[in-house]
């Protein structure tokens, strides 16, 4: 059974659901999908912007096809579709980003702001160490939640290597 | 059209994010609440189980210098060549006295200190029974158990870490934060559990915002070293880093001259001209025997601050050599405050107990995101779907773990009373005996079907903190009835509460027993599927997620 309807792109629904593929072929009109198996046959689950939950959350407003309308669906998979290594290597990467380089991007930005503190005679290092080791913790977990809400690993993996080279380098100036 | 983000919008890949940080150390998260709970009530655990402990009338307490020297006078005996001595007065909430002796070599148990209660009337050490009392289940929560401390602490903070995040990201995603904050369904099946989840979260939000982030602060440069790392001199660090948190604590270094030292009778008598001698928590002597000796007087802390003032007199020459600090900079005073608030030390019974309630809302919540996940899966696969072994394993282990615990402390009660008084290693039995039972929980709930298994545990679990007050009246003589009587209420009150929890159990247990019968049909499902699924319930074989 094929439960779809179309909605015009410019609804709040249609700019949260958007799978890559089926935009591609159907560039004038989003596709929302009520139903959970056709998103299984598919294998689309694992696109962007897809999750049982969503539908889930569909169902439970209530929300109903407005008429069950003869679909062709041809479809290309997307490029996440059904790739589930390609996601655990995703997600593998995102947590070592999270972790090991929100950590090197806390401490170097930490320690460069620290030397910078202490160089204006804000307050002793000892002190800037202090305060900054506890912003930290806070600063660490924002770089892991946007690390994890970005679209491109790389490309965030990219700035915050930017980042904390750039701070190390200015900790090397003041330091040396 | 460039894509929003790792799971579509920001507030989804924060969803995801949000279930997987939980999820992933949610049963050390557990752990971690429940025995840290403990630790608000760990002078009141250690008095029930040390029966033999005698509570002294607070008119009948002997003098603050009468004490120090009963305790010193015990200490040259006990350990004739330590380099520390430190006592600690008894308080509202500990009858005993506290004593504690650095030691010059490392003992035949291999630490290098002793410690432990003397009464202070009779000057002879505690003759409790050998318990880990309420300190031993309060410090798994930052120590664990059969592990070295410092891995236990690292295991711990990322644990702690993982749950800030947690927190944060819940946050993000609650778009309707004050709804929830009145929003309980019962026996609605998954909804129930996304209620429950939801409003343990937001109404014990603020504290547990405040336990997890404070948590850090405790190990503040341990946990992130980096900054410090990066910015000082490795070699300076440590020092410069240590005397700007707490000045008053400047270690001084020993200078190998022998001296005679003044008693501990006549520093106190000098410092209570200007002390009120109720004020003062503790009296140490450090580099004891050295010319450089000096006896450090502690006060309890005043306010929201961890640590209270300390004067210094040398033990030689009896001179004040320093009754004030400079004051704490912003920093210092925020963490020191951190560190009050999370162990509550300053609280009064009341808000002691609001302490309490909310460590085990913190663990409600940890344990309701827990089924939440495994009931989300079970709802997605319908009746016909098969739940695979990794989906099976959870929920029995969420069992063994939600239920499992519990039961091990009620086990740990229950082995402090009926452990052979002279066992060898009766401490560390009461231990193992928390984790047997708690081994026992997991193999029940993976040979019984799960709603056998829940009904069973959780009527045991009642059961055992029902029947605490009865093995305790069995066994010594401070029975409820005798210590009510004796108006001995903090060991009343702990039968008073074993009763309460049995009784709340129970009621929960009662409340849950339609979940049960739901949770036994997606058993019975996965025996034998049956056609047709339940309404707005996707029938999914074949992924997991």
């Amino acid at each position: 059974m094929v439960s779809l309807f179309i909605r015009s792109p410019s609804s709040n629904a249609a700019k949260r659901f958007r799978p890559e593929a089926v935009r591609h072929q159907h560039s004038t009109a989003i596709v929302e999908v009520l139903s959970i198996h056709i998103l299984r046959r598919l294998g689309l689950s694992e696109c962007n912007g897809l999750d049982g939950g969503l539908v889930e959350n569909y169902s439970h407003q209530g929300l109903q096809p407005t008429g069950l309308t003869p679909y062709h669906l041809s479809i290309q998979p997307c490029r996440y579709m059904g790739n589930s290594a390609t996601q655990r290597w995703n997600v593998v990467g995102r947590s070592l980003l999270a972790s090991v380089g929100g950590f090197l991007f806390v401490s170097a930005v930490g320690g460069c702001l620290a030397l910078l503190l202490a160089a204006a005679g804000l307050m002793p290092l000892a002190q800037a160490v202090h305060v900054l080791t506890l912003i930290g913790f806070v600063a660490w977990c924002a770089v892991a939640m946007w690390v994890f809400s970005a679209a491109s690993l790389g490309r965030t993996a990219l700035k915050i290597a930017l980042v904390t080279v750039t701070a190390l380098g200015l900790v090397f100036f003041l330091r040396f | 059209m460039k894509a929003q983000g790792f799971k579509g919008s920001f507030r989804q890949s924060m969803a995801w994010f949000h279930t997987w940080v939980g999820l992933v150390l949610s049963v050390l998260l557990y752990f971690i609440f429940i025995t840290g709970t403990f630790g608000y009530f760990n002078a009141e655990v250690d008095q029930w189980m040390r029966p033999e402990q005698k509570v002294v009338a607070p008119e009948a307490m002997p003098t603050r210098q009468a004490m120090a020297e009963t305790g010193f006078a015990y200490l040259r005996n006990a350990a004739p060549d330590a380099t520390r001595y430190f006592i600690s007065f008894p308080t509202d909430r500990n009858p005993s006295l506290y004593y504690y002796a650095r030691l010059a070599e490392v003992g035949a148990d291999g630490n290098n200190y002793i410690n432990g209660y003397i009464d202070p009337v009779s000057g002879d050490k505690v003759a409790a029974r050998e318990t880990g009392g309420g300190d031993a289940l309060y410090e798994m929560h930052y120590r664990l158990h059969y592990m070295p401390a410092r891995l236990a602490l690292y295991i711990v903070g990322i644990a702690t870490m993982f749950m800030f995040i947690s927190l944060i990201s819940g946050i993000v995603i609650h778009k309707k934060i004050f709804t929830d904050f009145f929003t309980l369904r019962l026996r609605k099946g998954q909804r129930s559990w996304l209620d429950g989840h939801n409003i343990s979260s937001v109404l014990a939000l603020p504290f547990l915002l405040m336990i997890t982030y404070s948590g850090l602060v405790f190990y503040t440069f341990d946990y992130l070293p980096g900054v410090a790392v990066v910015s000082m001199d490795i070699s300076d660090a440590t020092t410069e880093i240590r005397e700007h948190l707490a000045p008053q604590f400047k270690p001084v270094e020993a200078s190998g001259e022998q001296a005679e030292m003044i008693s501990v009778r006549a520093i106190l008598d000098a410092a209570f001209v200007e002390l009120p001698a109720e004020s003062v928590r503790y009296v140490s002597l450090e580099n004891r025997g050295d010319k450089v000796a000096e006896y450090h007087i502690g006060q309890h802390s005043e306010g929201l601050s961890r640590g209270g003032a300390l004067t210094k007199f040398s033990a030689t020459t009896g001179q004040l050599l320093t009754d004030s600090y400079p004051a704490h900079a912003a920093d210092v005073v925020f963490a020191r405050g951190s560190l009050a608030l999370h162990e509550g030390r300053f609280a009064n019974i009341h808000l002691r107990w609001l302490y309490f309630l909310s460590g085990l809302v913190g663990a409600a919540m940890v344990a309701t995101g827990m089924v939440l996940w495994a009931d989300k899966r079970r709802t997605r696969l319908g009746k016909k779907g098969v739940a695979g072994s990794g989906l099976k394993f959870v929920e029995r282990t969420n069992l063994a773990i939600i239920v499992g615990l519990p039961l091990g402390v009620a086990a740990y009660f229950w082995a402090n009373r009926l452990l052979p008084i002279d066992l060898e290693g009766r401490a560390d039995w009461e231990m193992h005996c928390l984790f047997l039972m708690w081994a026992a929980s997991l193999a029940h709930a993976s040979i019984r079907d799960l709603a056998s298994a829940w009904r069973e545990q959780v009527t045991l679990l009642a059961l055992l903190f029902a029947a605490l007050p009865v093995v305790n009246a069995v066994t010594t003589d401070v029975h409820l009835l005798a210590t009510v009587r004796a108006g001995d209420w903090v060991r009343a009150s702990f039968d008073l509460a074993a009763l309460a929890f049995a009784a709340a159990i129970w009621l929960v247990a009662r409340q849950m027993s339609p979940k049960v019968k739901q949770a036994l049909a997606g058993e019975r499902s996965d025996a034998a599927p049956v056609a047709g699924s339940r309404a707005g319930a996707p029938i999914l074989q074949n992924r997991a997620d």
